[in-house]
């Protein structure tokens, strides 16, 4: 009840940012995540994301269906786990648009703590964006996670479960400062360990520190794959 | 338009394929009470339980069983039963601190000499024998000498470098009974 109400007041709260003049994006948001074990608590992640854009504009507009593909993400990221529940990664990624290449480094610590009925993460990341068509980009990153099974105690093979991942990104842009939040609620499917699917909605909001926000709706879908 | 096509069939045809792997079954499920066998029904009502009592079926490939958790007396109970309702065993979270002195250690002594540092996470008394017995102790009319009394620990343990966690049970002397280790979800979807 206490989440149901923290959740309502987010919304309440990201509501009162928007208003006729602030602009939003919606589409698809699909994922794959690779990752893969190695020797002496080591991994490897692989991910592929990628955007569709359906719709943007100003909220006071009438929306135009559209379907464009905005870019691709393609990361690697190593990660080495220390102590039970603590792991600490580095990684590159490449953004691929139609006439730009982005370059991000990323550094991360995550945290999860297992209780009876459910996870609790949080994950600490810093990242720096180099491209051809801008300043560089640095992000200080910090998104509380959680995860749940929908029926007993703990998430079985075969069954589904409810994701919540909440994110504040701070931003610097030249000397420009913006804050982003995300709300990403999920509905997961868990075969067994080494496969899950999510699917839910991504909700951002960003540049309302300095005029009107802007919105982007992310239909989601994540898989997420255990290699040898 | 022909490239959003192919992004879009290859992620639908993907989706299908990942979700069609046969795998092996293990399902724990919240359960009604009318779906609990009457004799294990029988047992939680012979005790005045006063809070809220959640059931649970236990699926494996080859076992099953049912199993009622609540509060009681400021502890949490999970009480077992097989398919049939028959009692298995009783388990009461208790702190570290109820584990009697010369119990604390025999087993404080068997982790001190198997790991270079510890920390207890959960400590459960296990309660199991004649039913008939099992229900006079928790009802406080029988001894605990006729029922099997076993501590299952919980706990984080760090060796050769590496923490792990793991679950043992101790008999009522504080001889090890059997020791697995605990193999957690992984955590790629918090992580990444």
């Amino acid at each position: 009840m206490k989440q149901l109400l923290m959740l309502l007041l987010f919304f309440w709260s990201s509501n009162t940012f928007l208003s006729a003049q602030s602009a939003y994006r919606a589409g698809l948001l699909p994922a794959i995540n690779v990752n893969q074990k190695l020797p002496d608590q080591w991994r490897l992640n692989y991910k592929a994301e990628t955007r569709f854009i359906m719709a943007e504009g100003a909220f006071a507009e009438p929306a135009a269906l559209a379907l464009d593909h905005s870019l691709i993400d393609l990361s690697t990221i190593v990660s080495k786990q220390f102590g039970s529940n603590k792991s600490i990664a580095g990684g590159y990624l490449i953004r691929l648009r139609e006439k730009e290449v982005n370059h991000r480094f990323i550094q991360q610590l995550a945290i999860v703590q297992r209780y009876e009925t459910f996870r609790l993460a949080h994950r600490f990341s810093t990242d720096q964006t180099f491209g051809s068509e801008g300043p560089p980009e640095f992000r200080l990153r910090y998104r509380i996670s959680t995860d749940f099974a929908l029926n007993g105690q703990s998430v079985n093979q075969n069954e589904f479960y409810v994701k919540v991942n909440h994110e504040y990104l701070g931003a610097l842009e030249a000397t420009e400062v913006d804050l982003e939040i995300r709300l990403v609620p999920l509905l997961g499917y868990y075969l067994n360990d080494n496969r899950k699917i999510e699917w839910g909605l991504d909700y951002r909001i960003n540049s309302f520190l300095n005029g009107p926000s802007r919105s982007s709706f992310w239909l989601v879908m994540n898989a997420f794959l255990v290699i040898k | 338009m022909k490239r959003k096509v192919i992004l879009l069939s290859l992620l639908c045809s993907f989706t299908f394929s990942f979700l069609s792997a046969q795998q092996k079954f293990e399902k724990e499920t919240r359960i009604k009470l009318a779906q609990v066998p009457l004799s294990a029904q029988q047992f939680i009502a012979a005790i005045p339980f006063s809070k809220k009592i959640k059931w649970y079926k236990e699926e494996g490939l080859r076992t099953s069983s049912y199993e009622a958790k609540t509060r009681y007396n400021q502890h949490k109970y999970s009480i077992e039963f097989d398919t049939l309702g028959q009692l298995e065993d009783v388990e009461i979270k208790i702190k570290w601190a109820a584990v009697p002195k010369p119990i604390q250690t025999a087993i404080q002594q068997h982790l001190m000499e198997t790991f270079d540092r510890f920390k207890y996470s959960k400590v459960q008394e296990q309660l199991s024998g004649e039913t008939a017995a099992v229900l006079d102790y928790l009802l406080g009319k029988g001894k605990k000498e006729s029922i099997i009394t076993q501590y299952e620990i919980v706990l984080k343990g760090k060796k050769e470098g590496q923490t792990r966690w793991f679950e043992y049970t101790f008999d009522a002397q504080g001889k090890l009974q059997q020791q697995n280790t605990i193999i957690f979800r992984n955590t790629d979807n918090l992580e990444y």
